[in-house]
């Protein structure tokens, strides 16, 4: 399924002296499959974006085009609910929407609310846990006595187990520990590989979007600042850092080694993999 | 959650927004107090003027207090035909069976109306223009001579401060935690009771959990910081008072004097 969206824009509380403009003239298009990086900064209109992709906010211009169903202002969508089923959205800090006794309940409440019956809720739940990282028996447990990283992962298993066609995230590992960190978005870019998962990821985090994403896109002041591939839009240094946003470190090193060397090259590595190899090669003498 | 008016503050420049809010207290609470002095056509009309002209005064959009009024507004139907169909005083208009309207019914319907309309105003007015840490002030400011009494002052206006100042965040996180069960397929406005009862919980269980968290944090970061209660702390707003201040008074006991001259 295709997500479309033309000149969309919303104001929070139109027509008050708290009205305002969070987002205006957002054009995007996210092909099925495709993996989609939102970076910006606080207050840049990312979080108001991805609560159109489900239906939470409905567009006060523009038109918002998920599969086969539009959002528009001013129209009550009956379809909001299939909507919700295909479209995952972890927000930020997730484990705050736990509420029930145990862990397992918690995961199939979502699926259950969809319509799946309680004993696939059940299995895609054990499935679900070891994927996020835990064990079986955390299933019997009470979510609150988990720490806060358990959590979490609970949290986005009980996305998960909606099976939705298009996972949504917020910020998924924000103050995790970095193999956490790591462990969560590999788990997240397996799912999008294997089983052709879209993603649309909101990071502050430029490496994460170095490495995962097929397409970035910068907001600035609720309106698109750069998009593209992620070498295209890192290419734009300057304008990256003239509001406040960094290219990705690897490529950073990879710029200023080649600086050294005096080579007029592009630099390329968006990983850390990527730049050992091309340290590799330079070093063996080869060219790029 | 946007048409809830009642306790938001709208910070803009005006007359009424710069007033001490002391004097905006005591103006409300004499206000109050006078309203129910008015009881014929030219009290009521004196009254009106007044809030019109506080209202007009204080430059917030008009549909703010009507916004304000919509909440009492079944409550002002309400009573306005409780008079209307029990007072059997004055000449009779109008008899069906054994319904009789009575003009004194209607008349005093319609008072009835505009008391609650003016007191609706006036304590929506203090609220649109007062910020809530500027009226928690006010009141500790107002009742501290209680304080020898053994009324914790001082404790109850934290009290209050420390809710007032949480509003918004639970509103915020009331929102949210609904958008993200809305996201799990919670549907909050329709359906089934047992499924809207469940729904309920799914938003009440995070928002509990969460506040005594927030609780104990907050009660950790005070100590932390020193805080000991309210012996001889000092304060960082230091509140004016001015002669605008002592003229509104003034012409609250003007507007007394002029009902109780008046009034029937």
């Amino acid at each position: 399924m295709q997500i479309t969206f033309e000149k969309v824009g919303y104001t929070y509380q139109p027509n008050t002296p708290f009205s305002y403009r969070a987002l205006h003239d957002i054009d995007v298009t996210i092909p099925e499959g495709s993996y989609y990086a939102v970076i910006g900064h606080t207050g840049s209109g990312k979080s108001t974006f991805l609560q159109h992709l489900n239906g939470l906010l409905q567009p006060t211009e523009g038109i918002a085009k998920i599969d086969d169903i539009t959002l528009v202002s001013d129209k009550k969508n009956k379809k909001l609910k299939s909507l919700r089923k295909k479209v995952g959205l972890v927000f930020q800090f997730p484990e705050q929407q736990l509420f029930e006794e145990t862990v397992e309940k918690d995961i199939c409440f979502g699926p259950m609310n969809f319509g799946v019956s309680e004993e696939e809720a059940k299995k895609r739940a054990k499935v679900l846990i070891e994927q996020v990282g835990l064990t079986e028996e955390y299933l019997m447990k009470s979510p609150f006595e988990l720490s806060g990283g358990q959590m979490r992962r609970v949290a986005i298993a009980g996305v998960l187990a909606m099976e939705p066609e298009v996972l949504v995230l917020d910020e998924p590992t924000a103050g995790l520990d970095p193999s956490g960190q790591k462990a969560l978005m590999d788990m997240f870019y397996q799912l999008h590989k294997e089983k052709g998962l879209t993603i649309i990821l909101v990071t502050h985090s430029m490496e994460d979007a170095a490495r995962y994403a097929d397409t970035i896109h910068v907001l600035q002041k609720g309106t698109t600042y750069l998009k593209g591939s992620p070498l295209e839009v890192f290419s734009y240094e300057k304008e990256l850092e003239a509001i406040g946003l960094q290219i990705p470190l690897s490529l950073k090193f990879h710029q200023e080694l080649l600086q050294k060397l005096g080579r007029n090259e592009k630099a390329t590595s968006l990983t850390l993999e990527q730049l050992a190899e091309t340290i590799e090669r330079l070093y063996n003498g080869e060219t790029i | 959650m946007n048409g809830l008016i009642i306790g938001k503050y709208i910070p803009i420049e005006s007359l009424i927004h710069r007033l001490d809010a002391r004097a905006k207290l005591l103006t409300m609470f004499l206000f109050i107090f006078i309203v129910f002095f008015a009881n014929n056509l030219v009290t009521y009309s004196i009254l009106f003027l007044f809030v019109i002209v506080t209202v007009l005064l204080s430059k917030v959009p008009l549909n703010y207090y009507f916004n304000g009024l919509k909440t009492v507004w079944w409550l002002v139907l309400f009573t306005f035909i409780l008079h209307v169909f029990t007072n059997k005083e004055g000449p009779l208009l109008y008899q069906f069976g054994w319904v009789e309207i009575h003009k004194e019914g209607i008349v005093q319907g319609i008072f009835i109306s505009i008391r609650f309309f003016l007191l609706v105003s006036i304590t929506t007015l203090l609220t649109l223009t007062t910020n809530p840490i500027e009226i928690t002030d006010g009141l500790e400011s107002l009742f501290h001579p209680f304080k020898k009494l053994g009324l914790p002052v001082h404790e109850m206006a934290l009290m209050m401060s420390i809710s007032l100042r949480f509003i918004p965040t639970l509103m915020e996180e009331t929102e949210k935690i609904m958008k993200a069960q809305s996201s799990r397929g919670v549907d909050f406005s329709s359906g089934p009771l047992k499924e809207r009862l469940k729904a309920i919980v799914s938003l009440l269980v995070p928002l509990f959990i969460h506040s005594f968290k927030r609780a104990e944090d907050l009660a950790i970061a005070m100590e932390a910081r020193g805080y000991q209660g309210g012996e001889g702390r000092t304060k960082f707003r230091i509140m004016n008072w001015k002669l605008r201040d002592t003229l509104c008074l003034i012409i609250l006991l003007i507007l007394f004097l002029l009902l109780l001259f008046l009034r029937k």
